[in-house]
């Protein structure tokens, strides 16, 4: 028998070998994926046609038709008034579950939660912005008086 | 001899009824020739294989949709009028978010029967038939039908974003990434747009267009899917 020829180190060697290769030829063979698509590349198929190419909301899509026009996301006032979390659940889920227009659509059976993630982080690369309560409250009291 | 004379004409006439009857016949298109004519001349932008969800990269430089599922998407009769003088279907440029038409080569009207019986046998066998309504016969049940489907178009999926279509006021309007929903009732079959709401991935994995499904704030019936598909392809109807 083979086995009885090996030392123990060797046949740990031999199995660490053979672990790196077979690891090497699947990362070599394994095709491209979609979650290998940086943010601008994901923005570009899937944003900007109503966001805009450069993010000022005005895509091809973004019509007088539309209800509500798309964000300018290069403005510093859209998006400081939102969360992180509620910038996730407006891409994941469409803009109704924020309180924001129907015309923004539910990506998350398109998009992975890492997808949408990395787009959260390139918006906010856009509008060289965070979240601010401060804005957050002063535009939710700017709403509620429009209501009135 | 009027009896010589009669009987005479009848066999011209039997002859020439004949003649013309061979002559006249339907021309029979021949699938081979038109999967020959598909191979040689559209399988290097239209590909005939399933695929599954690529690179983003690798998903923009495909030159044209697949269409291993054309003879379950296209009405006959549009194809047969399409390919021979080809009309943008898209309101980009293929590929890009530039407004433009695409230029898709007319095929000559000889091979179009061979061609377009070859595509018609391209099918997606998992296609539930009659899965949509067909449209009600009285006017006003007709029109109250669909007002209800064009609400879900409208405002509660906000297909006319991405596609033209034409409003209540008859007015063509809505946004120009995806294909023109504007002469759909004539192009797509009703059966496929309901497997595509159904499915949207299969057809196309990379996706482009944001079907809400489970992850979606607004959940989409199977109802509103047949719904839709009713509305989509009866554009424009009465």
């Amino acid at each position: 028998m083979m086995t009885k020829h090996l030392t123990l180190s060797n046949y740990i060697k031999l199995q660490l070998i053979l672990s790196v290769a077979c690891f090497c030829l699947v990362i070599t063979f394994l095709p491209a994926s979609a979650a290998q698509d940086n943010g601008d590349a994901l923005y570009q198929y899937y944003c900007a046609q109503c966001h805009g190419e450069k993010g000022d909301g005005k895509g091809i899509n973004a019509t007088e038709d539309l209800p509500t026009q798309p964000k300018d996301f290069t403005s510093p006032k859209n998006l400081p008034v939102f969360t992180d979390e509620q910038i996730v659940n407006t891409i994941k889920q469409g803009g109704p579950k924020e309180q924001l227009s129907f015309i923004m659509p539910p990506w998350g059976d398109i998009l992975s939660d890492e997808q949408i993630d990395v787009l959260k982080k390139l918006l906010r690369k856009i509008c060289k912005c965070q979240y601010d309560p401060a804005a957050a409250a002063a535009a939710a009291a700017e709403a509620a008086k429009q209501k009135q | 001899m009027w009896l010589i004379i009669h009987k005479n004409l009848i066999s011209l006439l039997l002859a020439l009824t004949f003649s013309l009857l061979f002559f006249i016949q339907p021309v029979r298109a021949d699938i081979k020739k038109g999967e020959a004519f598909y191979k040689q001349n559209c399988l290097s932008c239209h590909s005939l294989s399933r695929t599954t969800k690529v690179s983003l990269e690798e998903a923009k430089a495909l030159k044209g949709m697949p269409l291993w599922f054309a003879g379950s998407k296209f009405k006959k009769g549009w194809l047969e009028k399409w390919l021979a003088a080809p009309k943008p279907i898209l309101g980009v440029k293929w590929g890009t978010l530039t407004k433009g038409a695409n230029d898709h080569p007319a095929v000559d009207a000889s091979k179009i029967p061979d061609l377009v019986s070859y595509l018609m046998t391209l099918v997606d066998a998992e296609i539930k038939k009659g899965a949509t309504e067909p449209l009600p016969e009285s006017r006003g049940k007709r029109k109250s039908m669909l007002g209800k489907t064009r609400q879900l178009f409208e405002k509660h999926q906000g297909c006319y974003a991405c596609h033209q279509y034409i409003n209540r006021l008859d007015k063509t309007i809505g946004g120009f990434s995806g294909p023109s929903l504007v002469g759909a009732d004539k192009r797509l079959n009703p059966d496929w747009v309901y497997a595509f709401l159904k499915s949207p991935r299969r057809y196309y994995p990379n996706g482009g267009c944001p079907i809400p499904g489970e992850s979606a704030f607004n959940k989409f019936t199977d109802e509103n899917r047949a719904a839709l598909a009713t509305y989509i392809t009866n554009m424009g109807v009465k």
